[in-house]
């Protein structure tokens, strides 16, 4: 179900009304229920995998909690009959089945996942392997309709058996309500990917009716839409030719349609989470953030921490620190320490984790070279640049420059760079997007006109686009200090309204009247 | 309660804004004169004074004008037809032009698809032109509730947006320009002022080569079955002139060589029309079997496309259509003047 | 206590330990800070800091810090 459609719209009304015309003991059924719905609409067939990964979870986390609470009793009960020899081998035992159960289960979701997603990249390479040793050996690919938001339920659920094998968490012990946070429709195909126990609190407390959420909430949905039906639906077809045409555009054109790029994904993304949160709002859930300006970072680290948060977040807690802070890496890390010195232990055990954290990245967002060669990209210049912090350290002293200047400078330059290497994976391949890289930096034709320089784009919608970009940009000025939301509120009620309205009804133009309609419009005129 | 009252009214009030809003901008294309088809201003400044209508689908509207009909036979007429237009949309039309006009005689052009279209799979893009040049509310509503099924309202919201957005920005910037020029500018979308309804198209090359011909002979086949709904308008139309005692000419207007020689089974369409005209005791005129088609119409200039005639072509076609009438009235036979079946023409075409 | 303090002492010198409440959530120490320190700690201390406790809550100040180091003592 597209969130821009007549279905959404009535499916949100239902809700809404449901959700709050019916006893509060029951609102997380009706989320529950609304969110099955939802995930049918994407096809029945494919929500049996869903399933499997709800139940396996609950089942495994129970079971966890179950062996850990068994033997901790054990322990209590005996604690003066056992040996502190025999404690430990208990505990050892303990840990190993609890680290058995988890591989099972991890092993179970994580390969659905990765056949789902992979399989086909992995046999396109054999393939190519195959065909270099000219064997007319091919294998077919599988003709797989991927289940929707694979990648976002997986993660966030896997992270939630992962929290109660930590005993972080308490194992869920209804199945419904696990199922519920699994399948949570707002999150469902874009994310945020939630921690358990943030979400969870949210989703099965009962909410009392609050005025101003729902307002707020349903002006952040406005404000949502906004930004992806007249600047990031405006933007994308432009993006597109220039994609899959770089060559036969200037230099400086594709350049211009790279930071097109860069503001339609931001506008996309962030309109769908200022639509899913806002809509959460309205029920008085708070889902967790996405996106801190992230366009405003100082450096690549930092844009990672406000870009996509949630992803970042979960590849840091499951990935990143248990790779750090493992025996072997803090090992490593000692002996290069006695070898090499303080900068080299405290740096390479970091860099090791943050190669496998950005190689599962890139991965993550896609099954192509482009991706595998976008994380390792930014892996690298964050390695580099850790690496690097003391000569930057040691320049800066040295260098004379008002801090305002320099923290401009670096904002721009992380956004330059971030907006590069972007584009990597999203041109079709690898060797296309290295292509369109060279186009901007070999191609240097200067056009004469502006038909010559964006000759695709219509200059009404050029305006419209600018004017959205514009607001977006001193919304998120106004963000640093105040909240937009407060400030709106401010207005008096009837001139509110209509100042929605207004958007609204510009919205409902926009999106109906560059639909493409069906039925041969073999005469028309305009 | 009270939140829930708050609510409530502010939704209500959020959508009568929108409602509002959306109302304010389709104004320029249902009462302006922007809309390339909208012609109820020209219609209403002839309203009275009309004694002859044209009626057809786009076949009628860029082939048969009535500036020459009525300077060779002296009458003043108009041609309501526009493209793809439903048995329907032509029923609709002609009840309200024929209320407010002391109509005499109406030409109904009944070419190859005008029965047998099938409205579902046609779409509905001429129920939308006739909508567009309606001009009265409560007709609007009445035809917009027939004309269209539940599942192309969305379709139909999205066109007339589109459609909106023209109008807007033609009325701005014509609105603009009068400003600056100190007078009001013409409207120059609405030819109909001058050409009562016809819409000219240009002329396109649609001679064929002997080899091509041979190509061609028969190599295709129409749709000949007539649709139980086209024919129960037709029927409506029929008695709505009967009771009115209007003169009923039934025409088909000329296609290109290609069309003729192409399609198998012209025949056993047209000769249901006859039939029906036969039904309804009016006169029957296919131009495609006029004897002096091939001198008349040049298939380097006279035609469009394959099924419509340009500019050029309806200069000549309308004054065949006067001659022909002109005898008629005189008494004289004019089946003489026809060949009896497209088989024969096809043999005329193809030596 | 004064273990841990050399610890943070050496990862970052420019921090007041004493009085600083919000070493996570105020940004304070970075990721590749708390790796290290974790680093430091469970060789320091012959303790394994299992992920779960890798939450701002245990490290946002010394006493928290030294708290989790008891917490995890006793535990083993």
């Amino acid at each position: 179900m597209s969130l821009v459609s007549l279905s959404f719209f009535l499916f949100c009304v239902l809700l809404l009304l449901c959700y709050w015309l019916f006893p509060k003991k029951i609102q997380w059924i009706v989320l529950l229920v609304f969110s099955l719905v939802f995930y049918a609409f994407a096809g029945i067939e494919n929500s049996f995998y869903i399933l499997i990964t709800a139940f396996s979870s609950w089942l495994g986390a129970l079971w966890l909690d179950n062996v850990s609470q068994k033997s901790k009793q054990y322990i209590k009960d005996n604690k003066d009959n056992l040996t502190i020899e025999e404690k430990s081998i208990l505990k050892n035992k303990t840990k190993r089945k609890k680290k058995l159960i988890l591989a099972g289960i991890l092993l179970l979701n994580f390969g659905l996942l990765c056949v789902f997603k992979y399989a086909n990249f992995v046999i396109g390479q054999i393939n190519t392997i195959t065909r270099l040793f000219n064997t007319n050996t091919t294998i077919n690919s599988l003709s797989l309709i991927i289940p929707l938001g694979i990648s976002f339920y997986t993660f966030q659920t896997m992270g939630y058996l992962i929290d109660v094998y930590w005993e972080k968490s308490e194992a869920c012990k209804n199945p419904l309500k696990l199922l519920l946070f699994t399948s949570f429709f707002p999150q469902i195909t874009q994310g945020p990917i939630s921690n358990y126990q943030q979400l969870s609190s949210q989703l099965f407390s009962e909410h009392k009716f609050d005025y101003q959420n729902f307002a707020y909430g349903f002006q952040r949905m406005v404000w949502g839409y906004f930004k992806k039906i007249a600047i990031a639906d405006m933007l994308a077809p432009y993006v597109q030719l220039v994609f899959q045409n770089y060559n036969q555009y200037a230099g400086i054109t594709v350049l211009i349609g790279i930071f097109f790029y860069s503001i339609q994904i931001y506008a996309d993304f962030s309109g769908y989470m200022d639509i899913v949160c806002g809509l959460c709002r309205m029920m008085g859930i708070k889902l967790t953030e996405n996106f801190n300006r992230p366009y405003f970072s100082k450096s690549i680290a930092e844009y990672w921490r406000r870009w996509h948060i949630s992803l970042g977040n979960w590849f840091k807690t499951y990935l990143y620190y248990p790779i750090a802070v493992s025996r072997w890496n803090t090992k490593l890390g000692r002996k290069c320490n006695e070898i090499f010195g303080k900068s080299v232990g405290k740096n390479l055990p970091a860099s090791i984790a943050l190669i496998a954290v950005w190689l599962t990245t890139g991965l993550w967002h896609g099954a192509t070279w482009g991706y595998i060669a976008w994380g390792g990209l930014n892996g690298l210049i964050i390695i580099f640049s850790m690496w690097m912090e003391p000569v930057y350290a040691f320049a800066k002293s040295k260098i004379k420059i008002k801090e305002s200047i320099w923290k401009f400078f670096q904002v721009i330059r992380t956004f330059i760079l971030v907006t590069f290497i972007k584009v990597l994976p999203e041109v079709g391949s690898l060797t296309a997007g290295l292509g369109l890289w060279k186009r901007i930096f070999t191609n240097h034709t200067i056009p004469t006109s502006f038909g010559t320089l964006l000759p695709f784009v219509n200059k009404l919608h050029l305006m419209a686009i600018i004017i959205g970009t514009i607001l977006m940009l001193i919304f998120s000025l106004i963000q640093r200090k105040y909240s937009v939301g407060k400030l709106f509120n401010k207005i008096p009620t009837v001139i509110r309204i209509f100042i929605l309205s207004l958007i609204i009804t510009i919205l409902i133009i926009i999106a109906f009247g560059l639909n493409n309609v069906s039925g041969g419009f073999m005469y028309e005129q305009f | 309660m009270n939140n829930f009252k708050k609510v409530l009214l502010h939704s209500l009030l959020l959508i009568l804004f929108v409602v509002i809003l959306l109302v304010l901008f389709m104004v320029p294309y249902f009462h302006g004169e922007y809309y390339f088809y909208q012609d109820y201003r020209v219609r209403q400044s002839l309203s009275g004074k009309l004694d002859t209508l044209i009626i057809g689908s786009s076949h009628a509207s860029r082939s048969v004008k009535p500036t020459i009909l009525n300077e060779e036979l002296n009458i003043n007429s108009y041609n309501i037809s526009s493209p793809v237009m439903s048995m329907y949309g032509r029923y609709f039309m002609l009840e309200k032009e024929i209320k407010r006009n002391p109509i005499k005689t109406v030409f109904i052009e009944i070419s190859f698809n005008a029965l047998t279209l099938d409205r579902k799979k046609l779409g509905f893009e001429g129920d939308i032109y006739v909508l567009g040049r309606l001009d009265n509310t409560f007709e609007r509503l009445e035809f917009f509730k027939n004309a269209f099924t539940v599942d192309e309202y969305k379709d139909i919201f999205s066109d007339t947006i589109r459609r909106s957005k023209v109008s807007l920005e033609k009325d701005m910037v014509n609105m603009f320009k009068s400003l600056k020029n100190g007078k009001k500018e013409p409207n120059q979308s609405i030819v109909q002022y001058e050409t009562l309804g016809y819409l000219a198209v240009p002329s396109n090359n649609l001679s064929m080569t002997a080899e091509h011909k041979k190509k061609a002979l028969n190599s295709t086949s129409i749709d000949i079955e007539i649709k139980e709904d086209n024919l129960e308008y037709f029927d409506a139309m029929m008695k709505l002139c009967q009771d009115n005692g209007i003169r009923v000419i039934l025409i088909v207007t000329p296609v290109a060589e290609r069309m003729i020689l192409s399609n198998r089974n012209l025949d056993g369409l047209f000769s249901q029309y006859i039939e029906l005209a036969h039904k309804y005791n009016c006169e029957y005129y296919d131009f495609n079997l006029d004897k002096k088609a091939s001198e008349l119409y040049f298939q380097k200039t006279s035609f469009y496309d394959n099924i419509h005639m340009s500019d050029q072509g309806a200069e000549i076609f309308s004054k065949r259509l006067a001659e022909i009438i002109k005898k008629v009235n005189d008494g004289e036979d004019c089946s003489k003047e026809f060949y009896n079946s497209y088989d024969e023409v096809k043999d005329y075409i193809m030596d | 206590m004064e273990k841990l303090m050399e610890i943070l002492m050496e990862i970052n010198p420019d921090i007041d330990y004493k009085t600083e409440k919000n070493l996570i959530d105020g940004k304070i120490l970075d990721s590749f800070s708390i790796v290290n320190l974790v680093a430091q700690i469970s060789e320091t201390f012959d303790i394994e800091i299992s992920p779960k406790y890798l939450i701002p809550k245990y490290f946002n100040s010394v006493d928290a810090m030294w708290e989790m180091i008891q917490a995890i003592l006793d535990e083993e």
